[in-house]
């Protein structure tokens, strides 16, 4: 694999990685307050 | 049905394929629809554990919210395997080989699709899954899926007659174009996969930058057209190495008579 091509491999697996975190926790804090504030 | 279970038991992938749809439709496994599956198999069959990832993306534009986690996933599993879900998992990918595998046996003529309409499963996930969702607060994409109908539809208005009575016109648009595709099926390779598939249109364009790649030595090349003749979905993998229709089922690797055509990882 070329190093651009690694590269940009790289640069999307974090941008991938950051995504899932960025779903994780809204979800939890879209959750904690659907919780707290309409049930 | 002894070509099927031939064509089930011959090759290991075609055991990858049927273990992973035994196991995304386990139903024992509860609990874990928060995962998106990797590959077309409907959210509402009544086996089903895993989240259909379009139905999700629909879900979300309906919400008209980013749908951050499961863009993520499939970014994952793009940036690592390309398009290797397609046809290693997805349980609609490998229905459509076993349809496409009896075409000899009911001596049916192929139908051949042209490269030009490649553009169609862009056009169906940008359209259908997002922007009709969008301002119909519908998800039609998986109102009309076939995969939904077969795995879902069907056992549902079968099973229950509650839903047997709402049963309406949407119900037989959905039958004709499931019977549609089956049909298709037989005749060409994977035509879902080619001009519809939206999951396939997201990891299209990981395959020339993923971590598991094809490469083929072209000093070593003969042009024979094996590669073709075996591919799932008609490329010539010589030609382009990256193709983004390539679905990583590795079957071109194991028949190249000169060993040209070989896997790298990143």
């Amino acid at each position: 694999m070329s190093s651009r091509r690694l590269l940009i491999n790289r640069v999307l697996l974090a941008v991938c990685m950051i995504s899932i975190g960025l779903g994780v926790v809204l979800g939890h804090v879209l959750v904690t307050w659907w919780n707290a504030t309409l049930l | 049905v002894s070509r099927f279970v031939t064509l089930l038991l011959t090759a290991p992938r075609r055991r990858v394929q049927a273990l992973s749809f035994l196991l995304m439709n386990s139903y024992v496994l509860q609990g874990l629809k928060a995962i998106p599956c990797p590959g077309l198999n409907c959210y509402a069959c009544p086996g089903a554990i895993l989240a259909c990832p379009i139905g999700t993306l629909q879900h979300f534009a309906i919400l008209r919210q980013v749908p951050f986690y499961t863009l993520g996933v499939l970014g994952l599993i793009g940036v690592t395997v390309g398009r290797m879900a397609c046809g290693w998992l997805c349980p609609f990918g490998w229905l459509q080989e076993l349809l496409y595998g009896m075409r000899d046996r009911w001596h049916l003529r192929v139908w051949n699709i042209s490269e030009s309409y490649g553009w169609l499963p862009c056009f169906f996930l940008i359209v259908l899954v997002g922007i009709v969702p969008l301002l119909t607060l519908e998800p039609w994409f998986s109102k009309l899926c076939p995969m939904g109908t077969l795995e879902a539809g069907i056992p549902w208005v079968v099973w229950s007659a509650e839903i047997r009575a709402q049963v309406g016109w949407l119900f037989v648009v959905k039958l004709a174009i499931l019977v549609a595709f089956l049909l298709w099926m037989m005749r060409t390779k994977r035509p879902f996969c080619r001009l519809v598939c939206p999951l396939g249109a997201i990891w299209s364009p990981f395959n020339a930058v993923s971590g598991v790649r094809l490469s083929v030595e072209e000093s070593s090349c003969t042009q024979c057209g094996v590669c073709r003749e075996v591919c799932p979905v008609d490329i010539n993998i010589c030609e382009d190495a990256d193709s983004s229709r390539c679905v990583r089922c590795m079957e071109c690797v194991k028949s190249c008579p000169e060993s040209a055509v070989r896997l790298l990882g990143a």
